[in-house]
């Protein structure tokens, strides 16, 4: 997997094609977080979409990505009228034989902040300060969140402690 | 059995892979061969989509046409002898008239309207409604604007015919009439007048009325600060039925001006008629379904129908706020424009809110 960027709010990319580069997957980690696979590639693909037409404007915002990862969430918010829950792919078996199978479920039900936080740390390695970066959050709500959402998890899945 | 940190990385990478695979796929798609070259340098270009939202400024004059188009309807709907009859406001600010007809009630004929002459014409007419003559009409009308008798027949849904004429200088007949020969005539009849303040004002009637209901229909309207308000014609109570629920009882009518755009606000029929407002969106809630929903800026805009009558209703942060169309096609994207539009008249800070490119 690729890790995220050492810094989400400072880092002001040159080129559009360098921020694609440098930046794209990362938001596509936060986006499959919280919308799910289908959805969360399609809003990825809108705020690039939207950072293209946009550039100059985007290009010199302090925090970029994180603008983008709100762009992201406008496009896709319509794809969940309703409150229509996102849908998160099962574990493969062959692949993920020690992945619980209940493990996608578990994820859908943490709040979308909480699953966002959940995964970007656990599954993709970003560290607290570039999750609390890219939400614009407090790096104590991070952490607040993250033990809560494994709490949870553990909870749900009746799983082994860590 | 691992941890739940362990399981997380592991699935972590599934989800990785499965997106590659999804853009892979996405990528390769027809959908995504064409448009505008975005090359880039990446590895892996991103191929930017046509940006679903539209800037404000070119489509103001086309936001102030669909408001036009989409606002101008207030609601109401009948059931009489199995035959649909929709309530129409007609309004217009003065020196700019319009002439709005929803969509043509079925199982009324008027056979014995009178042809009055006329020798005033309206500039700038605007007839606009729902079914398929109305376009059709709207653009010969436009065409016409200097005749005093505007006949448009065309070969669209209804095949209608249209007459115009001015009454005593002060109002308008519409007739409106269907291919006889398909047996389903279809006949409206509008009567407008000019009320200072209000531009335009409307009555609609059902069987053909006679002079002196119109009278007394016009005078029960009442203009106040731009806002016409007025109650369905006496003796007319209208039937909800069918998809409606069963409420019965006159239909509020009321239209608003916001000095730059009519307007037909829900907002001004519950503050003029807000138990007759309230039964009804009580009953018609539950059968509400929804059409699209949008996130604008922090708002919850949704256009929401009723299934089988094809009034749309426009929700902001779920509560109901405009009452726009039987035309079933307008989409979130007009509901957006028409907020847009009538906001931005009202209050410039709200054309900021709801500007698209604002991260909500």
């Amino acid at each position: 997997m690729e890790p995220a960027k050492d810094s989400m709010a400072t880092t002001t990319p040159t080129s559009y094609e360098s921020f694609v580069s440098e930046h794209r997957v990362a938001l596509r980690q936060a986006m499959v977080a919280r919308f799910g696979v289908d959805v969360g590639c399609e809003a990825t693909a809108d705020a690039m979409a939207y950072a293209f037409e946009h550039w100059a404007r985007v290009s010199i915002m302090t925090n970029p990505l994180g603008y983008l990862y709100r762009v992201g969430q406008t496009s896709a918010r319509k794809q969940f009228r309703w409150s229509k829950p996102i849908a998160l792919p099962p574990p493969d078996a062959q692949r993920l034989p020690d992945v619980e199978p209940g493990l996608p479920k578990a994820l859908v039900g943490l709040s979308d902040e909480r699953r966002v936080i959940v995964l970007l740390v656990h599954s993709h390695d970003w560290s607290y300060a570039q999750v609390a970066d890219f939400l614009n959050i407090d790096i104590a709500k991070v952490r607040n969140e993250l033990h809560r959402g494994l709490q949870q998890l553990r909870n749900d899945l009746g799983g082994a402690p860590s | 059995m691992k941890t739940i940190e362990d399981q997380l990385r592991a699935y972590g990478s599934q989800l990785t892979s499965i997106a590659d695979e999804h853009e892979a796929v996405t990528e390769r798609s027809p959908k995504n061969s064409g448009g505008v070259d975005y090359a880039l340098a990446s590895p892996d270009p991103v191929k930017p989509k046509r940006n679903k939202w539209i800037p404000f400024a070119p489509i103001a004059a086309a936001a102030a046409a669909i408001m036009a188009l989409v606002s101008s309807h207030i609601f109401g709907h009948t059931t009489a002898n199995a035959q649909k009859v929709r309530f129409s406001a007609l309004a217009a600010k003065p020196g700019a008239q319009r002439v709005v007809i929803d969509e043509l009630p079925q199982g009324f004929a008027f056979d014995n309207v009178t042809e009055i002459p006329t020798n005033q014409t309206f500039s700038n007419l605007l007839i606009i409604g729902e079914s398929g003559p109305t376009e059709m009409i709207e653009s010969v009308v436009t065409a016409s604007q200097s005749k005093e008798d505007m006949y448009a027949d065309g070969s669209s849904q209804l095949n209608g015919s249209i007459q115009l004429k001015n009454y005593v200088g002060k109002t308008v007949r519409v007739i409106t009439e269907h291919d006889p020969k398909k047996n389903d005539r279809i006949t409206q009849i509008t009567m407008i007048a000019p009320l200072e303040g209000c531009g335009f004002a409307y009555l609609y009637n059902g069987p053909n009325p006679s002079e002196e209901v119109l009278a007394d229909q016009l005078a029960k309207l009442k203009c106040s600060n731009g806002r016409l308000t007025g109650t369905a014609p006496a003796g007319q109570e209208v039937l909800y039925n069918g998809p409606m629920g069963s409420y019965q009882g006159p239909l509020p009518m009321t239209s608003y001006t916001d000095g730059k755009n009519h307007v037909v606000s829900i907002e001004a029929v519950a503050a003029t008629f807000p138990e007759q407002l309230r039964e009804i969106i009580e009953r018609l809630s539950p059968e509400l379904t929804a059409v699209d929903t949008q996130r604008i800026s922090g708002r919850e805009v949704s256009v929401r129908e009723l299934p089988g009558v094809g009034i749309n209703y426009a929700w902001v942060d779920d509560d109901v706020q405009y009452a726009l169309t039987a035309d079933r096609t307008v989409s979130i994207d007009d509901v957006a424009k028409i907020i847009r539009s009538v906001r931005s008249a009202a209050d410039d800070e709200w054309q900021k809110m709801l500007a698209p490119d604002r991260p909500v």
